[in-house]
């Protein structure tokens, strides 16, 4: 089993382009640096990531998943982005279940302009996902 | 390939149910008119690895199985299997999802009575550990759907491509004339609980129904029976997860407005019992996760 100390998580994150994305960009544009632990997917809306989304990257061997969308209530396709998060909500039961800590998915909502926001979530989730060790899922597809 | 000549069925490691489903198929006198049986294992014993290696390489034209394969001894089974038939069908839930026999996939190893395979695997899909050539799905697979196998793959005049699912490409629901409500989920019911509207959609009336999910193909008996689809036929092409995608669905339906609409939400989302044992019933398996991990947690 990997050492914890020497371990690097693999997180993907699954950012909406009209808010946490930017923000991501503008840590970016202003040379913020944030851990390189992340991979960014872009996405519309956080309401369209779909379960097969999520499974896939933990099947594929990510520790963890970030997901940034617009804050409650700010949501450009009104509110997709609860309904996205009673899904992720829903979904972390059958992965506790599964035996998987659910604590591997964290949702934030990040305006535009809050690129330090952003770095600190950065920081900070890679920092649990550090301590939690790596994923569990190791028969990948 | 010419046509087949000769079948061969394993169900060995089933519960029974595929080797019935087959038994009182209509099409069943056809298939032992068309080819030759060479044998058909219902139990384990009934054919040893010793007397399954007394077969030529690729003698035998046709190998239906049945049961999910769980242990080293099993593995080593469907890999001989593999050797002596030409063309295998992956017959019923276990053999293409690990079946209910998956959800053993979820117990804590403690509490089960056969040893995982090496590999700590446990119940997989025989599409897992061999290659496999065609799908007939279900639990067990329906009439329609066994006659159709049998047209396609033993009295037709060519083979049906490698992949060939013996099932429909659309879900459940296209076949299911229940009709839709206008109205948001609000409450989970449970069919033994409260009997449901014979008219209106299940999944509309708050019973999980897997029909969006899953391959359609059986008519949508169980819907047309008052029973929510379980998914016994698997994934719909397309959806990788089947339990996953379902639960996706239900928290897209549960609906309440006003200030407090999303805890409302949840508390409905909360009730739902079972969660995997429901979304992931002939699937665990097959699904993204497929057993239990450790998480410490
Ligand atoms: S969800 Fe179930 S009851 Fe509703 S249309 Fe689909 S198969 Fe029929
Ligand atoms: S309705 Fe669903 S559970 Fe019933 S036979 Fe069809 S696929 Fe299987
Ligand atoms: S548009 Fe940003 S979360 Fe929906």
């Amino acid at each position: 089993m990997n050492e914890k100390s020497g371990f690097e998580p693999k997180i993907v994150a699954f950012l909406c382009k009209w808010t946490t994305y930017a923000a991501a960009d503008l840590c970016g544009v202003s040379r913020m640096p944030y851990p390189p632990n992340i991979s960014i997917i872009r996405v519309n809306c956080t309401g369209e990531i779909t379960a097969d989304m999520i499974l896939s990257a933990f099947e594929d061997g990510v520790d963890g998943i970030l997901i940034g969308g617009c804050r409650p209530g700010h949501c450009r396709y009104e509110d997709s982005n609860l309904k996205g998060s009673n899904r992720v909500y829903l979904l972390k039961r059958a992965l506790k279940e599964f035996g998987l800590n659910p604590e591997r998915i964290r949702e934030v909502g990040i305006a535009g302009a809050q690129g330090l926001i952003f770095q600190r979530a950065v920081e900070k989730f890679t920092a649990d996902i550090r301590a939690l060790g790596p994923s569990p899922v190791t028969d990948h597809a | 390939m010419p046509k087949p000549k000769s079948v061969a069925i394993y169900a060995a490691n089933g519960c029974g149910g595929c080797s019935q489903s087959l038994l009182v198929s209509d099409r069943l006198s056809a298939l032992l008119d068309a080819v030759h049986p060479v044998f058909w294992a219902t139990q384990p014993g009934d054919v040893t690895q010793a007397e399954i290696e007394q077969y030529d390489d690729r003698e035998i034209d046709i190998l239906l199985y049945a049961g999910p394969v769980y242990d080293d001894e099993s593995i080593a089974t469907a890999q001989l299997l593999r050797r002596v038939a030409k063309r295998i069908v992956a017959y019923g839930a276990c053999a293409h999802l690990g079946g209910l026999c998956g959800l053993a996939n979820l117990a804590p190893e403690a509490t089960l009575h056969l040893a995982p395979s090496k590999d700590g695997r446990f119940i997989q899909p025989l599409s897992a550990v061999i290659a496999v050539d065609y799908i007939l799905p279900g639990c067990p697979p329906p009439p329609a759907m066994i006659a159709r196998m049998v047209d396609e793959l033993f009295l037709g005049d060519e083979l049906p491509p490698a992949g060939t699912v013996f099932a429909a490409t659309k879900a459940v629901c296209a076949e299911c004339d229940r009709r839709h409500l206008a109205t948001p989920l609000t409450a989970i019911k449970r069919f033994h609980a409260t009997p449901p509207d014979p008219e209106v959609c299940l999944l509309d009336q708050g019973y999980i129904c897997l029909g969006p999910v899953t391959r359609g193909g059986c008519a949508a008996v169980c819907p047309r029976s008052d029973r929510p689809c379980t998914g016994c036929a698997g994934p719909l092409a397309g959806v990788h997860d089947q339990g996953g995608t379902i639960l996706h669905a239900l928290a897209s339906l549960v609906r309440f407005t006003g200030p407090d609409g999303q805890r409302r939400e949840r508390e409905v989302l909360d009730s739902i019992p079972d969660i995997a044992g429901t979304a992931y019933k002939y699937s665990v398996a097959a699904s993204a996760l497929k057993r239990r991990v450790n998480d410490g947690s």
